[in-house]
């Protein structure tokens, strides 16, 4: 393992407002780009199937909100239990852990989803109050026992991804001797 | 003129690039003495291996990467000047608009100014050489229809001799410049293709030098991409302690010198990754 991963600069550290805010942002653009997307499919099959019929629009837009809900929890809690970051977080990097510093769990990832909602629903009090709070966290990281730390840099990042691929590469190798031989 | 021409190519061929050429600076000789001479040398140690030849070698490499640089150097801006004149929408005889402010158009009154001396200095050192030679070739052949009797024709013989003197040497140092021209680029020409060969033979037997190779062309934009992303955190760090300092100062909280430390501060994020990979318990090597 390179050097430079066991001692980076400012990895783990807790992260501060702006760049979870860069975060936020690219993360909203990606989910946007998604709605738009399933909106336009939704669009084009009510056009083609019922035009102009207001029961099925209404229906649709029904569907649309419950698929785009459902698309943006498994888009959030599914990134998070998987990597410990979203897209924006991914590129920012950041990544979610426990206050212990392990893998969030499917309950951790479920409370603070949902718990979001309570950050942004007081003039998004919830999400400003990383600015004060000791370990930098959002009420939703309160509730549900996690934090936001800073992950590896690109650099750093790329170097562990090649051990990685160099490890899986070689067991796979293994794989197909023991199949051959 | 024709002539002398063929003997140089026959000169420089026989030599080829290790080049047995003192002959050619010897003053006066003959071109068939020349190339007899080369015929006879062929046992004598080849320049290459003195090291006379060697600084001459390289000299003429400099040279010859020199001239073949400056003629695709050449090329390519006439090609240049040639798109620029097509996509030039502006014509040297169309007015500039008195919009331009006064810098700009003091910069058009220094280029233009730059523009006609150049063009100028060109036509009078044209027009000075046409006029030396023409004069030259007058006071020569008044010269001669004066002093062609018997009386002013001893005063001939010197002149003659120098002139002859003058006309062998400005012919022998053509040739030399010539045959030197062409060997430099032949030699320019055969070390280039010497070096790529072998960079590629060498590229070519050496997989691991060929995939860097792969590597460093394909990872130059990922690289840069990476570079930028790498730019943009450490900034917005910065900004989420400036933001956290005012923030605080406005709420009258005490200034936070430094956070509190964090579990995992400093170590490698191994959490998401599969157990088998962790190193710590595994055979990573």
């Amino acid at each position: 393992m390179d050097e430079n991963l066991k001692t980076p600069t400012r990895i783990g550290e807790y992260a501060g407002f702006v760049t979870r805010l860069a975060a936020r942002v690219i993360d909203m653009l990606v989910i946007s780009l998604i709605f738009t997307l399933i909106g336009f499919i939704a669009g084009l099959i009510l056009n083609t199937l019922a035009p102009g019929n207001e029961v099925y629009r209404t229906v649709m837009a029904v569907i649309v909100i419950f698929v785009d809900v459902l698309v943006a929890f498994f888009y959030y809690v599914g990134s998070w239990m998987l990597a410990g970051q979203s897209l924006g977080k991914s590129v920012m990097g950041l990544r979610i852990v426990t206050t212990d510093g392990d893998r969030i769990k499917w309950r951790h990832g479920l409370v603070r989803y949902f718990t979001t909602w309570i950050s942004a629903m007081f003039l998004f009090l919830g999400y400003f109050w990383v600015l004060v709070d000791n370990r930098r966290r959002a009420w939703h990281d309160i509730l549900a026992h996690t934090m936001v730390v800073y992950s590896e840099s690109w650099e750093e990042r790329s170097l562990e991804e090649n051990t990685l691929r160099d490890y899986r590469r070689r067991k796979r190798e293994e794989r197909m001797g023991k199949i051959y031989h | 003129m024709e002539e002398k021409n063929n003997t140089i190519n026959e000169t420089s061929d026989k030599s080829g690039v290790d080049g047995q050429d003192s002959n050619l600076y010897e003053e006066g000789t003959p071109n068939n003495e020349i190339n007899q001479k080369n015929t006879q040398n062929k046992g004598e140690p080849s320049l290459a291996k003195t090291t006379t030849g060697t600084i001459k070698q390289i000299s003429r490499l400099v040279i010859g990467l020199s001239l073949l640089g400056s003629e695709e150097f050449s090329k390519t801006l006439q090609d240049a000047q040639k798109k620029v004149d097509e996509n030039s929408e502006f014509s040297s005889t169309d007015y500039v608009h008195s919009e331009d402010d006064e810098l700009a158009q003091m910069r058009y009154l220094m280029l233009g100014t730059f523009s006609k001396i150049q063009k100028k200095a060109t036509k009078r050192a044209e027009k000075g050489l046409k006029f030396t030679l023409r004069t030259s070739g007058t006071m020569l052949g008044t010269f001669y229809a004066l002093t062609d009797n018997p009386i002013m024709r001893p005063l001939r013989k010197p002149v003659d001799t120098v002139l002859s003197e003058v006309v062998r040497n400005v012919d022998q140092t053509l040739r030399v410049g010539k045959y030197e021209e062409m060997q430099s680029k032949a030699l320019a020409r055969e070390t280039t293709k010497e070096v790529v060969d072998g960079t590629m033979e060498q590229v070519a037997d050496n997989p691991k030098m060929a995939k860097m190779i792969q590597d460093i062309v394909g990872s130059q934009s990922l690289g840069m991409m990476k570079m930028i992303m790498d730019g943009v955190t450490e900034r917005t760090a910065y900004y989420d302690a400036v933001l956290e300092g005012f923030v605080r100062r406005i709420l009258h909280l005490t200034p936070r010198s430094e956070l509190p430390p964090s579990p995992i501060a400093g170590k490698p994020q191994y959490m998401y990754l599969p157990k088998e990979y962790i190193p710590d318990n595994d055979n990573i090597e």
